[in-house]
């Protein structure tokens, strides 16, 4: 027996994994990309057809969420699907049930769809291994928040027509977020100009094997420069406990200002997955400008969510 | 060649048909590997209390398939062999060992890295170094009387070179892989600082005996080859599953290769074969 056939035998099969689930960009092709958004322009939350009617869409969450919840909610109750939410706090999660078992149990109840936020990395693949109904991954530890890259590549599209060569900027705590990693994997598949920055605590050199073509840099004057999206991320201050950094070294050397956006091109989009925490990645200025897609992006979560469902259950090509 | 065995050993080898006591049973061995019995210095037989995992009969008959016929066993078991007790227990007929079982015991109560346990009763019961293998000793001081005391006693110490104070929460190596995982990963610092530690601290005692178990780094391995220059009396050993599987091959969750140490990413892999040539590790294990 080779090394390979040994790593064969010890690997479990995706092939199982069933058609339109959503797992993350990052095994995702352009061409998938584009017909996904494509679907969610046709989308309309208050005027669409029931799609989904008499389907079950099974919300299992984790962690807290506000968006994110909401809108796969409404998103799911607009195409006349039947939505229930489960949250680990006051579920059998706190007894002790493990993960695959909580998944077999919401199948049985009659989920069609499991739309899941996890803390652990790959919770989605695993669940989706073991069901035979589509899985769609709500954000999964540091790994991948899917839906989120796609809100906002709906958003950038809607200010800008291709996607192609676009130049992007992330500032913030790429290490500890699944935002920036599905957000890299999927406008790096457009031939995006795609600048990273952050501190050292924050962005490791590593960082730069995501994707091809990613640059990395300290300076956020360098990293604003000529962008035409700039998406920021939120800091946990927690994660700044006990390291060199301070959170006033990090204001300092990072905050979003309207004087900093104003190197990035004269109508760059100012993104932010939220939540949003005034005053530290940026100023409330920045986050209040005429170019701040915030709250554009919060609304354009819903088509793009009805995008997702639909085409997990087969009802939209 | 022929080789004739007598009482449980190899007592001549000569070419062909050239044996000169030839009154016993033949084996036909063609095609056959024949070598002594294989020594492995590190397995977990997972006996006492965690005999769903493994167990002394079904670990030995691994070991015997494989052509060993003498195991070293870790101690980090339920309870931990921390006691002559245990350990002669595990030496005992009736725990049903397929071929020898050399048990190496505790450094510290129930492997808590606080107390020592007693090196010279464990050493009369039989056990053949020390360790609290599946953590490290990190305390300085514990550390340092473990290397002394046994070096009175030509006891070796084996340590599970990890700085656990640096990978709390990690689960697999850092790199590439991990970073695309959205998994915490290990630096190789938490292993080599261990061992550079323990090597610092072993010079200071003659005759002081260190092993480093399942070593998995360059950097390591430049620290025990410093060590050996400096006449420390420093070995290591290396897993099989090290030399041939890569932080890579993790790729999308599968546990199956979630290891401790973890698999290396092809740089260190490759840069340890190259020391491997000079000196070489002494034993895989």
């Amino acid at each position: 027996m080779s090394v390979k056939d040994i790593i064969k035998t010890a690997t479990p099969a995706t092939a199982n994994i069933t058609r339109g689930s959503l797992l993350g960009t990052e095994a995702m092709s352009s061409g998938e990309i584009l017909s996904l958004l494509k679907i969610a322009t046709r989308m309309n939350p208050r005027t669409a057809r029931p799609l989904l009617r008499g389907k079950r869409v099974l919300l299992l969450f984790y962690e807290p969420s506000t968006r994110t919840r909401s809108s796969f909610e409404i998103a799911a109750k607009s195409l006349g699907a039947m939505t229930t939410l489960v949250l680990s706090s006051g579920s059998s999660v706190e007894k002790g049930e493990s993960l695959v078992d909580t998944v077999y149990t919401l199948r049985a109840v009659g989920a069609d769809v499991l739309v899941i936020r996890n803390p652990y990395a790959g919770a989605p693949l695993l669940a989706a291994n073991h069901l035979d109904i589509p899985v769609v991954n709500a954000g999964d530890g540091m790994h991948e928040h899917p839906s989120q890259a796609l809100l906002d590549a709906y958003t950038i599209m809607r200010h800008r027509k291709t996607l192609d060569g676009l130049h992007l900027t992330i500032v913030g705590d790429i290490y500890h977020s699944r935002v920036a990693r599905s957000a890299i994997h999927l406008f790096s598949k457009f031939g995006a100009k795609i600048t990273l920055c952050g501190p050292s605590e924050f962005l490791p050199e590593v960082a730069a094997t995501l994707a091809k073509g990613l640059h990395l840099t300290r300076s956020v004057e360098d990293a604003l420069r000529g962008a035409e999206a700039v998406m920021v991320l939120r800091v946990q201050k927690e994660r700044l406990a006990g390291k060199k950094l301070s959170l006033q070294d990090y204001i300092a050397r990072y905050q979003i200002t309207t004087e900093r956006l104003k190197l990035a091109k004269r109508d760059a989009l100012l993104m932010h997955p939220g939540p949003i925490v005034r005053g530290l990645e940026l100023t409330s200025e920045v986050a209040d400008c005429p170019q701040s897609a915030i709250v554009e992006e919060v609304r354009n979560g819903v088509p793009v969510r009805m995008a997702i469902l639909a085409r997990a259950l087969g009802k939209a090509k | 060649m022929d080789v004739l065995l007598r009482e449980g050993r190899v007592a001549d080898i000569a070419p062909p048909n050239k044996l000169r006591d030839s009154s016993s049973g033949v084996f036909d061995a063609r095609e056959l590997i024949v070598s002594p019995g294989f020594i492995d210095l590190h397995v977990h037989l997972r006996e006492p209390g965690q005999s769903y995992k493994e167990t002394i009969a079904s670990g030995t008959s691994a070991a015997a398939a494989g052509g060993f016929t003498s195991v070293c066993c870790m101690p980090n078991t339920s309870p931990v062999v921390d006691s002559p007790e245990w350990v002669t227990w595990l030496q005992q007929r009736d725990r049903g060992a397929m071929v020898n079982v050399f048990p190496i015991a505790a450094a510290t109560l129930a492997s808590k890295g606080v107390v020592l346990t007693d090196f010279r009763a464990l050493q009369r019961a039989g056990a053949v170094a020390v360790s609290d293998d599946g953590k490290p000793i990190l305390n300085d001081a514990i550390m340092r009387e473990t290397l002394r005391l046994a070096s009175e006693i030509n006891l070796p110490v084996i340590q599970h070179a990890e700085d656990t104070r640096a990978t709390e929460h990690c689960s697999m190596n850092e790199g590439p892989t991990s970073f695309r995982l959205g998994l915490r990963g290990m630096n190789a610092a938490a292993e080599a600082s261990i061992v550079e530690r323990d090597i610092l601290l072993a010079q200071q005692f003659t005759g002081a005996r260190l092993h480093v178990a399942h070593l998995s780094t360059a950097e390591s391995l430049k620290e025990v080859r410093r060590g050996k220059r400096n006449k420390v009396r420093v070995t290591c050993e290396v897993t099989p599953h090290h030399f041939t599987l890569l932080d890579e091959d993790v790729r999308d969750y599968n546990t199956n290769f979630k290891m401790n140490p973890p698999h290396p990413g092809r740089v260190s892999r490759r840069n340890r074969g190259r020391h491997c040539y000079r000196p070489r590790p002494s034993r895989a294990a």
